[in-house]
């Protein structure tokens, strides 16, 4: 029973008050694309050297879990995900908002934020050293498969062009190398500029992706950016719709957050991977798995309770490994470093009352995310609904150029954002997909790292085939790669054929023009 | 014509990048160069066979798939003028300063995108807020996020 | 030069009268009078981080200025070093620097600076290389990996953080002095590095004393590429202590845009040094597993050409030179 004496330790009216300014504080920074949860935290590191170390923590944990709840704002209303980590959301949240759903969007995600950060803000209270445990036994090979996996998403991202997303999805992973490369230390696809050394930031390459199409379509259409349906049906919570709704999703969303928070324990992983994986799970799992990316709120249902679930589990292994699970959590473990709290197992048992001070913090400023969400989405979707676009182009244009600056206080990367983004546009306009650019920017480097890895070891160890399949993990990530590729073609053959009596005629689909 | 533009020249792009990597490679050292030759290989082959489909489609009925059409309303200028604008932008910051350049930028933007009748209120409304967020957002990048902002001889 | 110094003291005795602490630490003509910048050119929560977010704590105490700290990123930190130059050259605008990185990087390929454009003016600290293995590793002593890697070359792995990086330098290293092969494996930094040594996935790991005392009792730290043990690693063997000459690391400092005057250049060292004497700082380095150290202006040409002499005559063998 010490933990709940730890807990009145967070209940403190000042950790309460950092509790509640910092969800508050991060969700503004989440929802504004570029502005993210890294920057702030890093801002606010020195005001911590003067606190009392755990609520110095749980400030910061509070800022991080409101920036990656924040970043479904921007994702559901603008279709530009305001931290990378709300790419899938974009996939259904826009069309939601499109078609008038907008404040039943963000009130859903709101619910899935909060409860997917519970979930895994639990499992760091509850099973923190034997997840750091699992965690470990994720190699180079698994890192590989991972990848992999949400590298199959292309198929459900490009249902009827799978041809055309392939190729999007390995520009993108080309995009990935450009720069040092960390394995080798070869200088890739530079073109002899020393703005590309560092390679394309994924950050930046994701504002220019998501957000420049989006200016160019505003500016050349006279349509207004988002078409609410004029009426009452479209103000308020419609927070009875949304619990029914999630009602019909109970699998979904616990299937999301766990998943989540497991991702989310894997250093280097993070929300953005997480989410998609939740993504394609979802979709695979739904019986009209067709609907998804055209407003189905099961879609915003998995990536948004996924990608906050990952907020407790990455602080699993960044406590007990003392190895950051994603750059905010390094962050975080640096100004543990700076006060001179040893980190590692002795955490959870001899500084007992920091960690569990923090954790009950991060509970606490989860369940801040409800009333906060609910007050700032209540206003959110009418006022971007209601903003002219003489005003929104101007304003988003501007947030792009700030966001791509800030994240690595560089120039160049706004050039690269511009760039990338008008490729963007061009491949978007000639009918290729471009969310598959974006996975494969994301995912490249994983990918390539976990191969070559992988390779090496098994030439060090002579046995390169067996060193990628060798562990249990392995093996269940390859089953589920290979299901999610052959099960759907698989079950629309056996269908087809049950129906028709042989002629399977799914060959046709992929022709149909969209 | 513009439906053959799009059906053949993206494909033929492609095929040029994947070369292009594949010859590049040629540089690295071996372990940096696996990934880069298998991506080049997958996007030469992924295209080619692109090319066949919409050949094969262009034979069947005389005519490609289009992917995009849009009904009326459709400016052409404008998304130019944007490229052109968001173009000048970055280079100007460096010389005349982010807030000169940001707040130029923002004014020329409003004016492209406007489509509705013209509203001179309205218009000036929106840049005075827009001007106002630029300095807001500028100042809290500076002072508080410490973030260093381009300068130029201006601000 | 005795005018000024004269002033000089006359002020100091008039601050002290004053009980103005914070005038005493300027110096004559009023450096510094406001805020420095400090860049680092790593993201937020690497050692480099964490040294600077130590100084910047006694920044105010000892040189009576706050120091702010800002990020530049990217390409391994050549993308700020090669930016270094055209910032403001009037000493309130500080960058942390890193041997063997600058060193290592131009010489490896075109990455927009060259070792000599980037004026360090004062190292701060050393932070030695360490090879460890997981605490259950059958590997007790560094004897034990040394054998077993004798009786099977090329197959003992090594992680570390990066190609070409001081990691996979100090790895080859080890190979020259030791006489055995073994294998690098890299990776996309320090922590997956030794994330993949807690997991087996590695059977040692060449990373940096830092990271040894971060890890406590789940690694086992095999030897120190250091002269002397350290206080925070006080059971872990240097290299020499078991017979073998190697020590190295990697250095830090703080460097100034190159058309900073030569005056500026000692103040700026000064005020370095200034914080490196303190106890306390001293302490709390020593505790994070930071070697402190205080290498001054009038000493550095003389040490950067000794650092690029070892490297240059380790990295030809590996390939890194093809100039």
């Amino acid at each position: 029973m010490e933990i709940l004496g730890y807990f009145s330790n967070a209940l403190e009216p000042t950790n309460l008050l950092l509790a509640l300014l910092g969800v508050a504080v991060g969700t503004l920074i989440g929802a504004l694309p570029g502005l993210s949860a890294t920057m702030s935290l890093a801002v606010l590191v020195p005001f911590t050297f003067t606190m009392d170390p755990a609520s110095g923590l749980v400030m910061l944990g509070a800022i991080y879990t409101g920036a990656l709840y924040g970043g479904a704002y921007a994702a559901i209303l603008v279709n530009t995900p305001g931290t990378p980590s709300a790419i899938a959301t974009t996939f259904d949240g826009f069309p939601m908002a499109k078609r008038g759903d907008g404040a039943l969007a963000v009130t859903l995600a709101t619910l899935v934020s909060v409860f997917g950060g519970l979930t895994g803000a639990l499992m760091l209270l509850l099973l923190a050293p034997p997840l750091a445990r699992v965690a470990l036994q994720f190699g180079p090979a698994e890192y590989f498969w991972l990848a992999i996996l949400g590298l199959t998403l292309i198929a459900a991202l490009s249902v009827g062009n799978q041809l055309k997303g392939l190729v999007a999805a390995l520009f993108g992973l080309m995009l990935s190398m450009v720069g040092v490369a960390t394995v080798g230390g070869d200088l890739r696809l530079t073109f002899g500029t020393n703005a590309l050394i560092g390679g394309i930031n994924v950050v930046a390459g994701l504002i220019g992706i998501y957000c420049i199409p989006v200016l160019f379509d505003l500016v050349r259409t006279a349509d207004p950016h988002l078409d609410p349906p004029q009426g009452s049906h479209v103000s308020g919570f419609r927070l009875r719709e949304a619990f029914s709704i999630l009602g019909r999703n109970k699998v979904n969303l616990v299937r999301s957050s766990v998943v989540g928070t497991l991702i989310g324990i894997l250093p280097g992983a993070g929300g953005s991977i997480a989410s998609l994986i939740t993504y394609s799970a979802a979709q695979r799992a739904s019986k009209d798995g067709d609907s998804f990316g055209k407003g189905n709120p099961a879609g915003i249902i998995a990536t948004e309770s996924a990608n906050n679930a990952t907020v407790g589990g990455g602080f699993v292994p960044t406590l007990v490994l003392g190895i950051p699970g994603t750059p905010p959590d390094a962050i975080i473990l640096g100004a543990l470093l700076v006060q001179g709290i040893k980190i590692g197992p002795t955490l959870f048992t001899e500084q007992a009352e920091i960690t569990y001070t923090f954790i009950a913090g991060l509970i606490l400023a989860t369940l801040f995310m409800l009333p906060v969400g609910l007050l700032i989405g209540r206003y959110a979707y009418r006022s971007i609904a209601s903003i002219p676009k003489a005003a929104l182009v101007p304003s988003i244009a501007f947030l792009t150029v700030v966001g791509s600056y800030s994240i690595q206080n560089n120039w160049y990367d706004v050039v690269i954002m511009l760039v990338l983004g008008v490729i963007a546009w061009l491949i978007k306009e000639v009918g290729y997909p471009t969310s598959p650019i974006a996975l494969g920017l994301v995912l490249g480097s994983i990918a390539e790292q976990g191969f070559v890895q992988t390779f090496l070891i098994g030439r060090a160890q002579g046995d390169i085939v067996g060193r990628f399949f060798q562990n249990p993990i392995s093996m269940f990530l390859v089953a589920i790669i290979v299901m999610g590729l052959l099960g759907p073609p698989l079950r629309s053959l056996w269908k087809a054929r049950r129906r028709r009596g042989g002629s399977a005629g799914d060959a046709g689909r992929s022709e149909a023009p969209r | 014509m513009t439906s053959l533009l799009s059906n053949f020249v993206p494909p033929l792009c492609f095929i040029a990048l994947s070369v292009f990597v594949w010859t590049d490679a040629d540089r690295y050292t071996a372990l940096g160069s696996v990934f880069p030759r298998t991506m080049a290989a997958a996007m030469a082959i992924c295209s080619v066979l692109i090319l066949i489909r919409s050949a094969a489609a262009l034979r069947a009925n005389g005519r490609t798939s289009s992917p995009t059409e849009r009904s009326g309303g459709e400016s052409l200028w404008r998304p130019l003028a944007l490229l052109v604008i968001f173009g000048l932008w970055l280079f100007a910051m460096n010389t005349i300063g982010f807030i000169v350049s940001s707040a130029l930028a923002f004014v020329a933007l409003t004016l492209i995108a406007e489509r509705e009748t013209f509203a001179p209120k309205r218009l000036v409304l929106i840049v005075v807020v827009g001007l106002g967020g630029i300095v807001g957002v500028a100042a809290l990048m500076s002072d508080v996020l410490m973030v260093p902002l381009p300068r130029g001889i201006l601000f | 030069m005795f005018t000024r110094r004269l002033f000089a003291g006359a002020l100091a005795l008039g601050a002290t009268s004053l009980m103005l602490a914070p005038a005493f630490a300027q110096t004559s003509d009023g450096y510094p009078d406001k805020p420095i910048n400090y860049i680092v050119v790593f993201n937020a929560g690497g050692a480099s981080d964490l040294a600077a977010r130590m100084q910047q704590k006694y920044f105010e105490e000892e040189i009576g200025v706050p120091a702010v700290v800002q990020y530049m990123p990217g390409g391994g930190g050549a993308q700020g070093w090669a930016r270094l130059n055209s910032m403001e050259p009037d000493g309130y605008t500080i960058m942390g620097t890193n041997l063997p990185h600058n060193i290592l990087q131009p010489m490896a390929a075109d990455v927009g600076y060259q070792t000599e454009d980037i004026a360090t003016v004062n190292f701060f600290q050393y932070t030695p290389s360490i090879v460890v293995v997981p605490n259950d590793s059958q590997f007790k002593t560094l004897d034990d990996l040394i054998a077993y890697a004798k009786e099977n070359p090329g197959s003992l792995t090594f992680s570390g953080s990066g190609s070409n990086s001081g990691d996979q330098v100090m790895k080859e290293r080890f190979d020259q002095v030791t006489g055995v092969t073994t294998t690098y494996i890299p990776f996309s930094g320090t922590s997956p590095a030794t994330a993949a040594l807690l997991g087996n996935q590695v059977q040692a790991s060449v990373t940096y004393t830092t990271e040894g005392v971060n890890q406590g009792d789940q690694l086992r730290v095999l030897a120190v590429a250091a002269e002397e043990r350290l206080p925070a690693l006080p059971d872990a063997p240097t290299f020499k202590d078991l017979g073998y000459d190697l020590v190295g690391g990697a250095y830090r400092g703080v460097a100034v845009p190159n058309g900073t005057p030569e005056e500026r250049r000692e103040e700026v060292s000064e005020m370095v040094s200034k914080i490196s004497e303190n106890a306390k700082f001293k302490q709390e380095m020593e505790q994070a597993g930071f070697v402190p150290i205080d290498i001054t202006y009038s000493e550095i040409p003389d040490f950067i050409a000794e650092q690029t002499k070892i490297y240059t005559s380790v990295a030809k063998p590996l390939g890194l030179i093809d100039k």
